[in-house]
């Protein structure tokens, strides 16, 4: 038992401990990939919003949630039902690290692309994901999360002036 | 000079704390009585089931002998729910007159009913042919709109765009795979199909276009309707979902949002051959997929 579980048992009562810990195993296993998506489709703080209130919807009925063999991809568009789309424009906060130099246009350039464009861009381009694992998640083919992939890129590298070797 | 594009986003976009399971479960709002609650009461739900039992013997469905002109007409009779053999009729009838046609598809995002994108495009069809001239407009105010022409030819995939030369020409996706689902918009058509066997709608009332008269329908639980036939028009599950056919049963308009997305798709010229070939000169390029 860990001790995350121990202290939520004291609070809620030994019967629930063990979802608890199912439920956090849970959280393990799609948070990364769920906040990356809704991170790249609405920006830092919108999207980690709309994480943290899927997340607690899926706590919420976890019972429903728990045997869902694609439990990650409902409780995306769970999230995108709840997101209200806000009149300022999607905003990534500045990078953690200083390493990697960002072209100060890349916002601006990731802003001009649709949303489905910006998340196949994001999440194949930007951390390797697989086209199958994205349409997986979003609800659409891999073969037109490639197709927006190829017109993203497409756009963003015209719009920032790079070649395709980036 | 900057680092590899990957990495760029990969920097920008991965700056955000990761949520935690007791975030999540603190954030949700009567934790405790999860395992006690109960299924929430569907007040559309039970008044949807009760007219649907009450309309049994109201099936016989005459609308078209109530035909006023002019503005919309609301019927002065209880609520008509449509069984599923009339839905099923009217996607049969609207699915045989749309082998060829025209359509105007809009979609708007919006905030409290203050518009913030705006796409739209004028479609033509002609069997598995299909065309799509594709306007966008920018997010950011003062920017131009982006235009675009999408065209399935043959079971081939064209698009009039930026191309590898950086000036704007048709480019030939050599690879084939899949190509319907390469065009911005779905086929119109196979948005009938959201209709599916969970629909249930009833009669509003009907209204005048042109020289036709249309019967206004609308989805009594528009969350249980299928949104896989809709793509990237539906943004989650669906709030509404209006329909208008004519005395045919054929499917003349469609309206429905999600949550922050209202479409439109108005149909015109159902059953006259268009005419659609393959671009001259179009630029042949190996799409991944």
């Amino acid at each position: 038992m860990n001790r995350r579980a121990a202290l939520l048992r004291e609070k809620m009562g030994d019967d629930t401990a063990s979802e608890v810990e199912q439920f956090e195993g849970f959280v393990v296993a799609v948070e990364s990939r769920l906040r990356g998506a809704l991170v790249a489709l609405y920006g830092s703080e919108v999207g980690r919003e709309a994480t943290a209130e899927a997340l607690a919807y899926a706590w919420e009925h976890w019972d429903r949630i728990r045997p869902m063999e694609n439990a990650a991809g409902y409780l995306f568009r769970v999230a995108q039902s709840k997101t209200r789309r806000r009149r300022t424009p999607v905003v990534f906060d500045p990078p953690q690290t200083v390493e990697i130099r960002v072209e100060p246009m890349l916002q601006a350039a990731l802003r001009s692309l649709s949303d489905k464009q910006r998340l196949a861009v994001v999440l194949v381009h930007g951390f390797g994901w697989q086209a199958t694992e994205v349409a997986d998640l979003i609800g659409l083919k891999a073969t037109t999360v490639q197709n927006h992939l190829e017109r993203g890129l497409r756009r963003l590298r015209a719009t920032l002036g790079v070649d395709d070797d980036d | 000079m900057t680092d590899n594009l990957a990495l760029q986003i990969r920097a920008l976009c991965d700056s955000t704390e990761p949520v935690t399971a007791a975030e999540a479960i603190l954030r949700a709002r009567r934790p405790e009585k999860r395992r006690h609650h109960l299924r929430p009461f569907s007040i559309t739900t039970a008044v949807g089931a009760f007219v649907a039992v009450a309309s049994c013997a109201a099936i016989a469905w005459n609308v078209s002998s109530k035909t006023p002109t002019g503005p919309a007409t609301r019927l002065a009779h209880p609520r008509i729910v449509l069984t599923a053999a009339r839905l099923h009729h009217i996607l049969a009838k609207s699915s045989v007159a749309a082998s060829s046609g025209t359509a105007q598809v809009t979609q708007a995002t919006s905030e409290n009913g203050a518009p913030l994108t705006n796409q739209s495009a004028a479609v033509t069809f002609d069997g598995a042919n299909i065309d799509e001239q594709i306007s966008v407009e920018p997010e950011t105010p003062g920017s131009a709109a982006f235009t675009t022409d999408d065209r399935l030819v043959g079971g081939q995939f064209y698009i009039y765009t930026p191309g590898p030369t950086g000036a704007r020409e048709w480019i030939h996706d050599t690879n084939s795979a899949d190509d319907a689902a390469s065009m911005q918009f779905p086929d119109p058509r196979t948005l009938y199909h959201a209709l599916g066997p969970r629909g249930h709608f009833e009669i509003l009332g009907t209204s005048t276009s042109g020289e036709t008269t249309l019967t206004h329908l609308r989805a009594l639980d528009p969350g249980a309707l299928e949104t896989a036939p809709l793509g990237n028009l539906a943004d989650g599950l669906l709030t509404s979902f209006e329909l208008w056919i004519d005395p045919n049963d054929v499917i003349r308009r469609m309206a429905f949002s999600s949550a922050s997305t209202t479409v439109t798709v108005s149909f015109a010229h159902l059953g006259q051959p268009q005419s659609i070939t393959a671009p001259h000169g179009a630029v042949d390029v190996a799409g991944k997929g």
